[in-house]
């Protein structure tokens, strides 16, 4: 598998029609790090997802994939770029099968497979991390429960063979336990090259598990540094995050 | 002279499709209904012209029996008797036109109840269909349904004269007069529906309308009925049209029959308001003038070319006016006009606040949001 | 009356089901309500007749030697093929066009809906050309090879257009689960930006949507030609127009999008209008082209209760409803 590559949005404003949500942010998530965007509900940070995968309006700044400017680039060509988004809500075809929501993930990995490893053993390793999808197969997305539907939605992601992963809250309204299995794949996830860029409302695991943090409010970074200092800072976690210590 | 009268009956097929394009432009326009059933509101107008000028003058001014279109008795009995004893008397037949524009709103107001109903809950795609369909089934009730206008036999109506409007102005009755006289009385009328379509416009409930369309939700979180609204609006063009149509039946062509209601009405109506803007009344006068202007330019041309198809050339001349128009401008020659009062500012001053919505944006042009503390 | 017409009505039905399951296809993933729909029904119809005129340009063409000819027959299936392609052809071309470069602008439904019936009238206008300098088209009066089977007398139209109803199905049906376009497409109809996002080529796929469907509407253009003639009495050009709302009220009672949806209701709405035809010349005495109130009927009746056609209802909360309902009604009893 390629190395993750770095990713790096600079001075980004961007909104909906001409509604501006973020009024300039800048982030970075470099080679195979795992970086958390935390802040409070409707801060902008599914905003600035969608942003870097080009599904909203981008009015200033610009966002760089390794050395490639990709402000421009239309969402539909940057999985063949290695990126690979999971939106917060819809993230699988519900009226298609397990299957066949997998499946559809071949159509980016024909043209980014190195060749050595067909999709169907790529699918086998998937089946493997994943093993109730296997058992789920033949059933329509929509009937999945709520863990299962997240791990499909990541299972499709990794199918791709990303280099950078944004995850859009993938543990919203889960159970703790399922919520827990699922922070342990994505540092699996970091930890084999993939930079990945995690949006969490639970920021306290979020951080936990993350290399670095940005902490987003109100559509601009509030604070950034390494997770364990953000957690550890006396004043941050009382002001944004809603953690009590 | 030759040119004069052809512009003068442009002018008054123009004004004739003002009148429609104005109605259409409510609904359309500011309600963003997609009013696919136009021709059927048109009709109404036609169907209340024919009542008027078979059941209702006749027992009510001439002392005559109601003729009854659907007997074989009618065209000895209608051409003969009751058409010639209402020409003979130009204020008959004004009172015909008065009669008929008025009932004519009234039933397609009517009809804009019923049709309401699916109005107000269908999504755009569903209701342009739905309303399509119901205008349909209105054609081939009237074509097969005789006793109203006969069938598809044309059936001749009384136009108004306008003989002495000609005489009072012009002093003269020559038809070049009579034509003038016509397309001057049809431009007043058209500057009647301009008054109260601009009025309405500018009125809390045109910016109601208006509000509706662009953003529902918004509109329904400002409290305002959504529901409500859509019929409020189907209810007063569909009243415009239902004139029109009368206007259209006894001026147009002095004569009725279904086939002037098929569904092509509705879509040429559309390309009127269109062409020349939606949501603008103005633009919608303009977009008459011109395609009248190329309607018959193209038909008088078409059939000049000596080509079985050239009478289809219109089809041709429409489709590419509308193709254009949303490639190029897709809102009309002339765009609509910004609201005159910011409806967040009536807001504002009703309740004492700003809504939940706009407040961000309003308060950004205010001064900066204290975003916290930065780091580094 | 009897078998004989159940047949007829069926076979009718399953034309509609052509021409009005082109249309889901394409609305599935495109959305757009497209009134330029019944021009490739004409356009398939047309390229059916011009093929077998110039495929017998040696005989005697004109007037009513073309009769001869146009007798549906085994020797004529062949036809078929040019009105599929021609019809899918421009229908893949108005797609491509005007109607992605619409979408890519961000138009509303209502832009592209009015954009469909612009691009309607160039159409027709278009045929016109092609039928008006052709006049001896407008002659043709349809007909069909017969065959009697168990006593049941049968054209060789209606057996085909049930077979052909089938491939269809069956087509779709193969093509949305073994292929990979096939299952992008049910992607795109279901989360558009999800498909985006997951480097779903958007154009192919529709197009290829847009291809099938109006390869469907020519030859569902072709079998209803045969059926009923030309329409009204009016030029052969005006078949789809004439039959456009029929289309529709398919489409729409069966779920715009929805394409199995659209093959029922257009067999429910075969039978619904050509027994209430029959009945009204029959019973009332009144012109059959007053019977299409049946299927607008049906229709507008089943979008006020189910605003998404019967594709939006949920039958199975509707079986329970009426199972729960029989329950109570069982507690009351007691
Ligand atoms: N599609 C949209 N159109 C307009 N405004 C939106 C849209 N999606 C989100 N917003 C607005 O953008 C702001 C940020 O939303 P979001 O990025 O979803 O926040 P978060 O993910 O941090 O909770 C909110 O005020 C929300 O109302
Ligand atoms: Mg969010």
């Amino acid at each position: 598998m390629e190395e993750g590559l770095p990713i790096r949005v600079e001075n980004i404003k961007a909104g909906y029609g001409k509604l501006e949500i973020l009024h300039g942010v800048s982030i970075r998530a470099e080679l195979g790090e795992l970086v958390a965007i935390v802040g409070p509900n409707g801060s902008g940070k599914s905003t600035l997802l969608k942003t870097i995968f080009g599904f909203t309006n981008i009015y200033e700044g610009r966002i760089l994939l390794g050395d490639m400017d990709i402000t421009k680039t239309p969402p539909h060509k940057k999985p063949y770029l290695g990126m690979a988004y999971v939106p917060q809500v819809a993230n699988v075809f519900p009226s298609l099968s397990v299957e066949e929501n997998l499946r559809l993930s071949y159509i980016v990995f024909r043209k980014r497979g190195d060749g050595a490893r067909k999709f169907s053993q790529v699918l086998a390793d998937i089946y493997e991390m994943f093993p109730i999808l296997k058992e789920r197969r033949k059933q329509k997305a929509g009937t999945l429960s709520g863990g299962e539907r997240q791990m499909l939605a990541i299972a499709r992601a990794l199918l791709t063979q990303p280099r950078v992963m944004l995850l859009d809250e993938p543990t919203a309204a889960l159970a703790p336990k399922i919520a827990e299995e699922i922070f342990r794949i994505i540092r699996e996830i970091a930890n084999k090259g993939i930079t990945v860029l995690l949006v969490e409302q639970n920021a306290k695991r979020a951080l936990e598990i993350s290399d670095r943090g940005y902490i987003l409010v109100q559509g601009k970074v509030a604070y950034e540094g390494h997770s364990r200092e953000i957690l550890s800072h006396p004043e941050l976690g009382k002001l944004y995050l809603g953690l009590l210590k | 002279m030759n040119i004069i009268s052809f512009l003068v009956t442009y002018l008054s097929v123009a004004a004739v499709y003002a009148l429609l394009a104005i109605s259409m432009n409510i609904d359309y326009g500011w309600a963003g209904i997609p009013d696919f059933g136009k021709a059927a509101f048109i009709a109404a107008g036609g169907i209340a012209a024919a009542i008027v000028a078979t059941r209702i003058v006749p027992p009510l001014m001439l002392h005559m029996h109601p003729a009854n279109p659907s007997k074989l008795s009618f065209f000895t009995y209608y051409n003969g008797k009751i058409l010639p004893a209402i020409t003979a008397h130009p204020i008959d037949t004004w009172i015909v036109f008065i009669i008929s524009i008025l009932l004519g709103g009234i039933i397609a107001a009517g009809f804009a109840v019923i049709f309401s109903y699916p109005a107000i809950r269908l999504k755009e795609d569903y209701l342009a269909i739905a309303l399509l369909m119901a205008a349909q089934i209105v054609w081939l009730f009237l074509r097969v349904y005789t006793p109203i206008m006969g069938g598809t036999m044309s059936m001749t109506l009384p136009s108004p004269s306008f003989k002495p409007i000609a005489r009072a102005l012009f002093h003269s009755t020559s038809p070049s007069a009579i034509d003038a006289a016509k397309a001057l009385f049809l431009w007043g009328l058209v500057g009647v529906f301009l008054y109260y379509a601009e009025k309405q416009m500018n009125s809390p409930f045109g910016r109601m309308l208006r509000m509706v369309r662009d953003d529902e939700y918004a509109a329904a979180a400002l409290g305002k009925n959504v529901a409500r609204a859509r019929l409020e609006s189907l209810i007063v063009a569909s009243f415009l049209a239902g004139v029109a149509g009368a206007v259209y039946v006894l001026i147009h062509f002095s004569s009725v029959n279904p086939d002037y209601f098929m569904p092509d009405l509705t879509f040429f109506v559309l390309t009127l308001v269109l062409v020349g803007g939606v949501g603008n009344n103005i633009g919608s006068i303009i977009g008459a003038l011109l395609i009248a202007l190329l309607y018959r330019a193209s038909y008088i041309f078409g059939t000049s070319l000596g080509f079985s198809w050239g009478s289809y050339l219109y089809y041709m001349i429409i489709g590419l006016a509308i193709l254009i128009t949303i490639f190029v401008r897709p809102n009309g020659i002339l765009p609509e006009k910004p609201v005159r009062t910011p409806a967040w500012d009536v807001y504002a001053l009703v309740r004492g606040k700003q809504p939940w919505f706009l407040r961000r944006i309003l308060m950004r042009g205010r001064g900066k949001v204290n975003t916290g503390e930065k780091s580094e | 009356m009897g078998v004989t017409f159940m047949v007829y009505s069926l076979a009718w039905g399953s034309a509609l089901a052509l021409m009005a399951s082109g249309l889901s296809l394409y609305y599935s993933v495109s959305k757009v309500a497209n009134f330029a729909h019944g021009s490739y029904v004409s356009m398939g119809l047309l390229a059916y007749l011009l093929a077998i005129a110039f495929a017998h340009w040696g005989s005697k063409i004109t007037g009513f030697g073309i009769d001869h000819y146009a007798i549906f027959n085994i020797s004529n299936l062949w036809a078929l093929i040019p009105a599929f392609l021609v019809a899918g052809l421009v229908s893949l071309a108005s797609f491509a066009g005007i109607f992605w470069p619409l979408m890519k602008r961000g138009a509303t439904p209502l832009q592209l809906l009015v954009a469909s019936i612009g691009l309607m009238f160039v159409l027709r206008f278009l045929m016109y050309i092609v039928a008006g300098s052709m006049n001896w088209i407008t002659l043709w009066t349809p007909g069909s090879t017969t065959y009697h089977i168990l006593g049941v007398r049968i054209t060789l139209a209606e057996i085909l257009s049930f077979v052909l109803l089938a491939l269809v199905a069956g087509l779709i049906a193969l093509l949305e689960t073994k292929t990979l376009i096939g299952v992008s497409l049910r992607a795109i109809a279901s989360n558009p930006s999800l498909a985006e996002a997951s480097g779903i080529d958007s154009f192919k796929v529709q197009a290829l949507a847009w291809f099938l469907g109006g390869g469907f509407a020519g030859l569902g253009g072709v079998l209803m030609f045969i059926f009923t003639g030309p329409p009204g009495g009016r030029p052969i050009v005006e078949l789809g127009w004439m039959n456009l709302l029929s289309i529709f009220a398919a489409a729409v009672l069966g779920g715009l999008g929805s394409f199995y949806g659209t093959i029922i209701a257009a067999l429910i709405l075969g039978i619904a209008f050509n027994q209430a035809a029959a009945w009204f010349t029959i019973y009332l005495n009144v012109s059959s082209s007053l019977a299409l109130l049946i299927p607008f009927g049906i229709t507008l009746l089943t979008l006020l209760f189910f605003p998404q056609g019967l594709a939006g209802i949920n039958w199975r909360k509707l079986v329970n409803k009426i199972r729960i309902t029989r329950v109570e009604e069982e507690v009351v009893r007691r």
